[in-house]
């Protein structure tokens, strides 16, 4: 939560997905990473990195590049100092998803106002990938949402 | 907590979803996946790893899952 509430504090704009995500959707479960889409423009992209230094006291958040996002590396894995799990910051997912095709809905927790990637969204990230927990969280939604495919 | 036993995968109670958006479910899962760290610590390369897709970083994140 502070993570998302430095976001909020700097403006970044971002939607949650993956794990949290589901989690927000109402299915819980343990994990080690954070997945955020983000939009890949130079402003967003040093608003996100500002959040972040507000958070870790880590150089490598300074690696951390818009033309890159927009480029050649779309999915950035930032693991902080601890190691203890990490953050996935994403700007596309090939050519299926960039940031202005995820549509997100909000969810406050403590004050903190928290985008969170809608069912259908997280359903069409999900459903055509290649790791078999996203086949069945893509079900699962499926099923809880009452999603059709269009 | 106590070991359920059932006579076929089809009486297993389906999982349990909380209502959406609830401003709950975050505090939850975050506090699930601390008491997992918990249970089975681990430590992940610090650092920034940078990948063209997101296929690259589901094939690290698999390594690391492993270890």
């Amino acid at each position: 939560m502070e993570v998302l509430s430095a976001f909020e504090r700097r403006g970044v704009i971002y939607a949650l997905v993956g794990s949290m995500a589901m989690a927000a959707q109402g299915l819980i479960r343990a994990t080690r990473d954070m997945d955020v889409f983000v939009a890949s423009d130079a402003d967003n992209v040093e608003r996100l990195k500002q959040a972040l230094r507000d958070v870790y006291d880590d150089p490598e958040i300074e690696s951390i590049r818009a033309d890159d996002l927009a480029g050649d590396y779309p999915v950035i894995q930032y693991v902080p100092p601890q190691g203890e799990y990490w953050i996935d910051i994403l700007s596309r997912l090939g050519e299926a998803f960039r940031f202005a095709d995820i549509q997100s809905e909000d969810l406050v927790v403590d004050g903190v106002r928290v985008h969170v990637a809608t069912p259908r969204t997280l359903y069409l990230m999900k459903k055509n990938t290649v790791r078999p927990q996203d086949a069945i969280d893509a079900q699962l939604l499926k099923d809880r949402f009452k999603l059709e495919d269009q | 907590m106590p070991v359920r036993k059932y006579r076929s995968a089809e009486d297993v109670p389906q999982r349990q979803w909380r209502a959406p958006l609830d401003s709950g479910n975050l505090k939850l899962a975050a506090d699930l996946s601390q008491l997992a760290g918990r249970f089975r610590p681990r430590h992940f390369p610090p650092g920034l790893h940078k990948h063209r897709s997101i296929y690259a970083a589901c094939r690290v994140r698999e390594v690391w899952e492993r270890e």
